[in-house]
């Protein structure tokens, strides 16, 4: 385009200095508001994905048909098989796969017993499938390690409720499949960490070894989590895990396993779409409401243009112009300014506690993809919001135009 | 074919109505006229009689009712207002009673405007030097980068007689200019709208209340109703 052209709707632009100063700064204000809030969904999603998938149930779980819903689950256990590892492993995406043996039962020091409930994992494997693990122990405890036997980690409240401070001993027992109860001596290894207080009353973590001697299963456990390259592909790859096992297992994602972690994801997915709709709304509407007034404050300069030769398109594209300066400017300015703060502060990372949990960080950001979209829509939304007035000021009679005050 | 002795503008049998609701307001009525190249003509009329809506037709701004009306030796009635645009923009030049510049402008920047909205832009330069010899013709050298709130009632009128004439165009209309200035300053802008038409023999179209403008005319065309009562 002509400079001159740019040079005359920058002068329009900065005409009416507080006008487009107010106008300006609702435009920086959304385009900032909408990059910053989602950042901060975008953290908030990935620390609860991630929590929930790298750091509990990993992204696909193998079951073997029937342990969903069994009475006992613990009857439909199966031999932790190399073979079905090499299986799983073979399928494209599958990164890595670890066994799990899920129980239940008492804890007691001797004089109280109370419920837990008990991940048994390998400690050579898990920390591939589900890594925060290592990090899921609260300050002064240690992750188990693969020499490991009778130690265990526990909610911190679970630990209360039995007196025991630090590494206390105390006797697990647990009722195998078909029944047959057995109890074990196992020390505290440290506390693990908790989203919510459920968590805190029941948890419980012991090696495979130990949960397969206390449960007297040998060799077999009662799942596999596996770890994807890209979550956002898990749904993909499930089904073709599932093929490559046949129907003797049950193959099913973090999706149904968390599935209040999902609804939480979509919900606030949901939210940050309605708060951007809104926050667009704000932008189209002080675009148009200022091209408006800039067309009604000038009909008699659209009536000289218009006597001078002017076409129709010329006048339009005039506020056009102007209106797109000045919003994707201010978007531009809006939109670096939410990425400096990202970048220069909130990339340290947010803490943040869920009421009966510990403290858990969260880093927000967003993808440099959609920097740049909301810059494009930012210049599209307010050529939109300007071509209903600029449109006006170009239908405009000269006669009349040219007669008005 | 275009003569030599044929008329610039010819009106033939022109009228124009103008809707009020239901009711049609005769704004002329069976207007015949011809301008010819090099006149330096006056409407004369009381308010209300048609000088205005007149001078809009033949500056293609505004479109007859009935009748037929010719520029340049092509027929312009019943044409889209874009197609028209070039006609307005290379062929004619208005100068408005209340100047109607644009503010955000310099006074080179106003001459040069119509320039800018051109079909076929001509280099900047070329402009820019049309544009101040047209500034220093109407004698405005000394401030040619102010902005019209900077300048006075006649220097204003001058930017804008500039400016109808930085296309070169046949013919420049001219609705009440001297409407809003004093009769001093009146004299000064009629005196170098006369200098232009005898020097560079500009065709003006003038419509005024003015009688030191009737005193120049070299033809007086008197409107009464719509209707042209005495032509000489
Ligand atoms: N847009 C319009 N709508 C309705 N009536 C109009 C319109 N423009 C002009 N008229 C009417 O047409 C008639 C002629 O108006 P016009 O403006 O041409 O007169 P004029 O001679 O220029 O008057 P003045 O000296 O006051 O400028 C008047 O009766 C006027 O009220
Ligand atoms: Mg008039």
């Amino acid at each position: 385009m002509n400079s001159r052209i740019i040079k005359f709707a920058l002068r329009n632009v900065l005409r009416n200095r507080r006008r487009s100063l107010v106008t300006g700064l609702t435009v920086l204000f959304g385009a900032f508001a909408i990059v910053f809030l989602q950042a901060l969904i975008n953290g908030t999603i990935r620390n609860a994905v991630e929590t929930s998938v790298e750091g509990k149930y990993g992204a696909i779980q193998v079951f073997r048909q029937g342990y969903i819903g069994a009475d006992d689950p613990l009857t439909v256990h199966f031999a932790d098989d190399p073979n079905v590892v090499k299986r799983i492993l073979a399928v494209g995406g599958v990164t890595a796969v670890a066994p799990r043996l899920d129980f239940d039962g008492m804890l007691s020091n001797g004089t109280e017993a109370t419920m837990f409930v008990a991940t048994a994992i390998d400690p050579a494997r898990e920390y591939a499938v589900c890594p925060k693990r290592l990090d899921d122990v609260a300050p002064g405890g240690a992750a188990l390690r693969p020499g490991d036997m009778e130690r265990v980690l526990i909610g911190k409240t679970l630990a209360q409720s039995l007196g025991s401070q630090g590494d206390a001993n105390l006797v697990m027992q647990a009722a195998g499949p078909h029944a047959s109860t057995n109890a074990l001596d196992i020390s505290v290894r440290g506390y693990l960490r908790a989203q919510h207080m459920s968590e805190s009353k029941r948890k419980a973590t012991v090696t495979l070894r130990f949960a397969q001697e206390l449960l007297r299963m040998q060799g077999q456990i009662t799942e596999y989590v596996v770890r994807v390259g890209d979550h956002e592909q898990v749904d993909s790859i499930a089904p073709r895990v599932q093929a490559a096992l046949g129907a003797e297992y049950f193959v099913t994602t973090w999706h149904e396993v968390d599935p209040v972690m999902r609804d939480r994801v979509k919900m606030m997915r949901f939210i940050m779409a309605f708060v951007t709709l809104t926050l667009c709304l704000l932008v189209v509407s002080t675009i148009v409401n200022t091209t408006m007034m800039a067309v009604h404050e000038r009909v008699r300069e659209i009536g000289t243009m218009l006597a001078v030769g002017a076409r129709r398109w010329q006048v339009a594209s005039m506020f056009l112009v102007e209106a797109v300066m000045l919003g994707t400017s201010s978007a531009a300015t809006g939109i670096a300014l939410g990425q400096l703060i990202l970048v220069a502060w909130l990339s340290r990372g947010i803490s943040g506690t869920m009421p009966g949990g510990d403290v858990t960080w969260f880093y927000p950001s967003v993808s440099h993809a959609f920097l740049g979209l909301a810059l494009a829509f930012a210049a599209a939304g307010t050529a939109l919001a300007a071509l209903y007035p600029a449109w006006r000021a170009s239908r405009l009679k000269p006669v009349d135009a040219l007669r008005s005050i | 074919m275009v003569e030599q002795e044929s008329p610039l503008v010819r009106l033939r049998s022109l009228s124009k109505e103008y809707y009020l609701g239901k009711t049609s307001v005769p704004a002329l009525q069976g207007v015949d006229l011809e301008i010819y190249r090099g006149e330096f003509t006056v409407v004369m009329g009381p308010s209300g009689s048609g000088k205005s809506t007149l001078l809009n037709i033949i500056g293609c701004l505004d479109n007859p009712t009935h009748g037929t009306f010719e520029f340049d030796g092509h027929l312009i009635s019943e044409r889209d207002f874009d197609a028209l645009a070039p006609v307005r923009n290379e062929k004619i030049g208005f100068i408005f009673q209340s100047f109607n510049l644009i503010p955000v402008l310099d006074v080179l920047e106003n001459i040069e405007f119509p320039c800018l909205m051109a079909r076929r832009r001509e280099p900047a330069h070329v402009v820019r030097s049309r544009a101040r010899a047209l500034a220093d013709e109407v004698g405005l050298s000394s401030c040619l980068r102010h902005r019209p709130d900077e300048l006075s009632g006649g220097q204003r009128q001058r930017v804008a007689i500039a400016r109808a004439l930085v296309t070169q165009p046949k013919l420049v209309l001219a609705d009440e200019p001297t409407a809003n200035l004093d009769s001093h300053t009146s004299e000064q802008i009629i005196d170098l709208m006369q200098r232009l038409n005898e020097e560079k023999n500009v065709t003006f179209l003038f419509s005024t209340h003015d009688p030191r403008v009737r005193a120049r005319a070299r033809r007086v065309v008197s409107i009464a109703d719509g209707a042209i009562v005495v032509v000489n």
